[in-house]
């Protein structure tokens, strides 16, 4: 058995903390029924302990890193950790995975199509994404100004940036309890910038003041699935420097975002800035955890007439895996006056979308999919409640091709449905 | 075996479909142990079978090419069975994962061998059913896994293992024919096959449909977790228990070492630092009087030292207990990199004397030793820490293992309590068994596979080892392994 310490030549080259994850393994399979590829595919080297016996090998030099066979079969990962919840001995298979493809991208480049590597580059660049989101998109209706009222706001059938729209500063609507910091990411708010500023609304309906820091840029997250480990420091850097010296949460609507952003102490593990960033990560919490429990308090204008609702919740695998944030928006689901929560069965297994798997990978992810579809359909829900863009994409595209009209909404959106049409930030107007 | 292979692979390729036969190296790795890393082989190749047909084509297929074949459900065995030898071919169960039907009436599922334990308790859940035999895998490991092993679990104290709750089977046999037994038979009659089949580890065929029988869910559940300062005061509260009144339906123990795992693990329940051992005791039925089986289980805690005890308030808290509990195994990973879980049974009134041993061999060898248990019937599960990446540790551990296991049997008690004899245990059989058990035991396999290609190797100790293997075992310090593990 080689020795990882010193890796033979043209073996797979792992971070010490990520190698000590093969250790913490002991092979136990717990993690085999929780593995979305495996239940699909059936065979172990789509299987997380699968996936962990392939790394060591080729970590051991005993599989060379250019073994199609090696590439398939990490390729064919979702990233989604659901591995990580199911482990009793707490392997961080995420790290894993992402060394070890990040290892796999610098000896030749991953099976991504070219075109999505040049799309990562645009995710860097804020503008360039949206500008690629519009397209065939008019662009004069938008509406520059944040006007005063929630429904301004958030005009139907538009698909407004945050990023455009949003103030510095959105006062608190009535007594400020408190100030944070919102995190728009740049696929969410590109795709569904309605989901940002609908968490602005309902932040300042709950009496906070909301700050929207014009520097911050994207996470990171779309290019670490691709092996992009330098490409994902260097924007973790811009964004911790965006938000020094606020002492504010950040809070973030879109889990794929957030498990990245409170990870990025891990980023720099090795290096000086470590305090920073692990400081930064700190102060990171998804909106769901955030708002809990002043909703509890019944801190929102629930609208009484509002028509009773069935609704069932989708977790993002970034939310409920990455970042074990499961009870939060379930609660605040129940806490919704006329709405009727269902569970959804295995409502935490992957949706298939996974960043960009369902470009890479659109066979399985599509049978992945089928699966979800299905669970929602039997749940007669008409509303399926989740909080990441890529998950919102991938569920609606299901539910389209299988003809049906169940509405796929964030949690944010959910509730700015709920709650009375108020006067938003009447005095910032 | 190397010519024969090429065809034999092509043969195997049209029977279940080239997607569903793997061959290359690296897709071959995880198919080269089970949970007990220990042992490792390398497979000619591993294919899924689709339908019973096809697991009949490719066993027929491999005997006639004079080629071993290994099953495998989950890869969660601890004892080496589903290891293929090298050349060997894996015949994976994981796409067999029906449930055929459920009746209620009868009580009764009819399910494939590649599906989930839990998973079956699951589907029947909102019929008020449940599937008992729950092994602390139970989360991952497939009902033909467990009926191979005949697998016990935390609850078999009152419930009984696997093959207590087993009606019938449908097996492919070693030349490929299908039988169907109990209660997937035509009918009752001559030899108990189906007791037969339960427990002999793949070594007689393949199994791919099993009838369980289904249990109502309890009406009520009591759990308490009564916390010692020692494992001896612990394990003499269990043997008091067990001999007062009413059968608890679960008794577990844990020691110091086996918390400290558990805490760093994925379900901490937060145990106060003097714990030198944990007990958590559980009575299930009706819900009259079951408030007194628990007050009476304390109070004869009471009487051999528990510091502190408490009833779970919640579902939750009870789920939180009975989570960390079956994360023990997997939690070693915290502690080392590989553990090896030596499996024996002994009488209850032996528990704190091999307890005791088990500690200080493990101690002479200097190695950590934790114990986390199924205390109620007496099956003690002593694990041992080791770094596989060190050369020798794998073997020493191993040793220390089947000198705690023949301690287990000077005690009165046997070597496998549940987790199988695969490769692991084979020769530890004669620490009671003489030649001439075995050779009887060997005389019912060889009617069934006669070549020798259902999972070749396991479960029957090698002949001709009798007297060695004994002799070792006086001295438990001695190799008791051989050369022949690896
Ligand atoms: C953390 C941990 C805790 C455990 N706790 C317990 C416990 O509490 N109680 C307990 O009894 N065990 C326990 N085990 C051991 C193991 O989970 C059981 O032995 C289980 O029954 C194995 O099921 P599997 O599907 O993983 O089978 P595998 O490991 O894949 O195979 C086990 C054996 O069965 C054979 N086999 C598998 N499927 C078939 C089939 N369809 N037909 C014929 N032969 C077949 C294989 O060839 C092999 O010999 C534990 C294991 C771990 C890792
Ligand atoms: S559950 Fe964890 S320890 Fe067990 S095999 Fe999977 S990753 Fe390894
Ligand atoms: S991250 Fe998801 S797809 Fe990848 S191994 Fe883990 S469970 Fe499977």
């Amino acid at each position: 058995m080689a020795d990882r310490a010193s890796p033979p030549a043209g073996a797979l080259r792992l971070s010490e903390s990520a190698a000590r994850q093969l250790d913490v393994c002991v092979h136990c399979g717990f993690c085999l029924p929780a593995c979305p590829t495996f239940a699909v595919l059936g065979q172990e080297p789509d299987s997380p302990r699968g996936r962990i016996d392939l790394i060591r090998a080729a970590a051991e030099g005993e599989v060379s890193v250019a073994d199609p066979d090696l590439r398939l079969h990490l390729e064919r990962c979702l990233d989604c950790r659901a591995c990580e919840s199911a482990c009793p001995s707490g392997v961080r298979y995420g790290e894993l995975y992402e060394g070890a493809v990040a290892s796999l991208a610098s000896s030749a480049p991953l099976g991504a199509p070219a075109a999505l590597r040049v799309g990562l580059h645009a995710v860097g660049h804020p503008g360039l994404l949206r500008w690629a989101a519009r397209v065939g998109r008019r662009r004069g209706r938008l509406v520059r100004r944040l006007t005063g009222s929630l429904d301004a706001l958030l005009p139907a059938g538009e698909q407004p940036s945050a990023r455009e729209r949003l103030p510095v500063v959105l006062p608190a609507v009535g007594t400020k309890r408190a100030e944070v910091d919102l995190f728009v990411g740049c696929v969410q708010d590109a795709v569904l910038g309605r989901d940002n500023l609908a968490m602005a609304a309902v932040l300042s309906l709950l009496g906070v003041e909301v700050h929207f820091e014009r520097r911050q840029t994207c996470c990171g997250a779309l290019h670490l699935h691709v092996g992009g480990t330098a490409q994902a420091a260097r924007l973790a850097r811009r964004n911790i420097a965006a938000f020094a010296g606020t002492g504010r949460s950040v809070v973030v609507h879109g889990a794929g975002c957030g498990a990245v952003l409170k990870d990025y102490g891990r980023f720099f593990a090795e290096e000086a800035f470590a305090a920073e960033a692990a400081s930064f990560a700190k102060r990171v919490v998804d909106f769901s955890e955030w708002i809990g429990p002043l909703v509890a308090r019944d801190a929102l204008p629930w609208n009484s007439d509002a028509p009773p609702l069935r609704v069932t919740y989708h977790d993002p695998c970034h939310l409920a895996h990455a970042q074990s944030v499961r009870e939060q928006p379930r609660h605040v689901l129940r806490s919704i006056p006329g709405v009727e929560y269902v569970e959804l069965p295995d409502a935490d297994s992957c949706c298939g979308s996974a960043g960009v798997y369902n470009i890479t990978q659109p066979e399985l992810s599509a049978a992945i999919l089928e699966r979800k579809v299905a669970n929602i359909l039997q749940t007669d829900a008409e509303v399926v409640v989740t909080s990441n863009p890529g998950c919102a994409l991938q569920l609606r595209k299901g539910l389209d091709q299988a003809g049906r009209a169940v509405r796929v909404l964030s949690l944010a959106e959910l509730l700015t449905q709920r709650v009375r049409s108020p006067e938003v930030a009447k005095s910032g107007g | 075996m190397g010519d024969a292979s090429g065809p034999l692979v092509q043969q195997l390729c049209a029977i279940v479909g080239p997607a569903h036969v793997l061959q290359g190296h690296a897709e071959l790795l995880p198919y080269m142990t089970d949970a007990n890393r220990a042992f490792r082989g390398t497979p000619l190749c591993a294919v899924a079978p689709g339908s019973a047909a096809e697991v009949a084509a490719v066993v027929s297929a491999c005997r006639a090419a004079g080629v071993g074949f290994v099953p495998r459900g989950a890869g969660t065995g601890l004892s080496g069975g589903a290891t293929p030898g090298d050349g060997e071919v894996v015949i994976s169960l994981a796409r067999l994962r029906r449930i055929v039907s459920v009746s209620e009436r009868s009580r009764m599922a009819v399910v494939e061998p590649g599906g989930i334990n839990t998973h079956l308790s699951r589907f029947v859940a909102p019929l008020g059913l449940y599937y008992a035999p729950d092994p602390s895998s139970q989360s991952a490991c497939t009902i033909g896994g467990n009926v191979a092993e005949n697998s016990g679990g935390a609850h078999c104290l009152k419930y009984g293992v696997t093959t207590n709750h087993v009606l019938g089977l449908e097996v492919v046999l070693p030349d490929g024919a299908i039988v169907r037994t109990g209660v997937l038979g035509p009918r009752c009659g001559g030899y108990d096959l189906t007791g037969l089949f339960c427990g002999s580890e793949g070594t007689l065929g393949i199994v791919t449909q099993i009838a369980v029988r289904l249990l109502r869910r309890p009406e009520a559940v009591r759990t308490a977790l009564a916390l010692f300062r020692s494992v001896e005061d612990a394990a003499r509260a269990v043997e008091e228990v067990t001999t007062s009144a009413a059968v608890p339906a679960a008794m577990e123990l844990m020691d110091a070492h086996a918390i400290s795992a558990v805490e760093k693990g994925t379900y901490p329940v937060g145990f106060p630092d003097w714990v030198g051992a944990s007990l958590l005791i559980e009575f299930d039925g009706l819900a009259v009087g079951l408030d007194d089986h628990v007050q009476a289980a304390l109070d004869v805690c009471q009487r051999c030292g528990v510091v502190e005890a408490r009833s779970a308030q919640t579902p939750e808290e009870r789920g939180r207990w009975w989570n960390n509990r079956k994360a023990a195994f997997a939690a070693m990973g915290r502690v080392a990199p590989a553990y090896y879980v030596a499996d024996g049974v002994i009488p209850r009134t032996a528990l704190r004397q091999v307890l005791d041993q088990a500690r200080r061999i493990a101690d002479q060898e200097g190695l950590w030793l934790a114990n986390v248990f199924h205390a109620g019937d007496g099956n003690l599960h002593p694990l041992l820490a080791y770094d596989p990446a060190q050369s020798g540790q794998a073997e020493a551990v191993m040793e220390v293992g089947s000198a705690i296991l023949a301690a287990c049997v000077y005690a009165g008690g046997a070597v496998s309590g549940e987790h199988g004899i695969g490769l692991e245990k084979r020769d530890e059989l004669y620490y009671y068994f003489d030649e001439e058990d075995i050779a009887a035991q060997r005389r019912v396999h060889d009617a069934l596979d006669p070549a020798d290609t259902a999972n070749p190797h396991k479960l029957l100790p090698r002949p001709g080892r009798c007297v060695e293997v004994r002799r070792a075992a006086w001295d438990p310090r001695a190799t008791v392994a051989g050369g022949g593990r690896s």
